[in-house]
């Protein structure tokens, strides 16, 4: 349901004409003033995963209409059932990070639990970390956290988008935890 | 692939406010060349 709400977002703010749920729309990028060739996803934290799914989502489809941009801050890519190889390991961040303040990996593991992607958990639209092919991605912004279960998956993403010749810059926030930029320690 | 590290909170901001404009850039960039 979340990425259909977000792909339906999507559509809304970059259709020329779209049927959303069912009803025809019209020219929203025009009415907010707009660009349609400038039209960027961003997400944080599962946001990030959303963000990443609409791009895929959107270039998959027949519609003409592209996202510009991708900037995703300390994503979920992955569903650790499906973790690849390397994820998995116990000096991997998901394990070694695994009571990290803010977000340890038991809460992140009763987000999957809620998420609950039942048997699709290795979908790119729940685990996009496993896409094999990246074609006509728009440039992409990738920052993750030194100390969050997370860090290695956004650094496994970041990673298939350069070899795949994504235009990518990949930040790391050295020693923070996940999502310390939501709290204002400036 | 490993940058620099940050030393605050701050720095920590900047460098994701950059990036986020670096990726509106590259767009911008991207469609003036289509």
């Amino acid at each position: 349901m979340p990425v259909e709400d977000a792909y339906n977002a999507a559509l809304w703010v970059t259709s020329v004409s779209a049927k959303v749920s069912n009803v025809q729309v019209f020219d929203h990028i025009k009415e907010i003033g707009g660009d349609p060739d400038l039209v960027y996803t961003a997400g944080n934290s599962a946001g990030a995963n959303l963000a990443t799914v609409v791009t895929r989502r959107l270039r998959d489809s027949k519609r003409k209409e592209r996202i510009a941009a991708e900037v995703l801050r300390v994503p979920v890519v992955c569903h650790p059932s499906v973790f690849p190889p390397p994820l998995g390991q116990p000096d991997s961040s998901y394990s070694f990070y695994h009571d990290a303040p803010i977000l340890s990996t038991k809460v992140m593991d009763d987000f999957w639990y809620f998420y609950n992607p039942g048997d699709k958990a290795s979908d790119l639209d729940c685990s996009p970390l496993l896409a094999t092919e990246f074609k006509d991605f728009p440039p992409t912004y990738v920052s993750v956290a030194g100390c969050d279960p997370l860090r290695d998956q956004g650094w496994a993403y970041a990673k298939k988008l350069e070899e795949a010749g994504v235009t990518l810059k990949f930040d790391v926030m050295g020693g923070y935890p996940h999502g310390i930029l939501l709290h204002d320690l400036g | 692939m490993w940058p620099q590290l940050p030393t605050g909170w701050k720095e920590a901001m900047d460098m994701f406010i950059d990036g986020t404009n670096w990726a509106i850039e590259q767009a911008k960039l991207r469609n003036s060349k289509s």
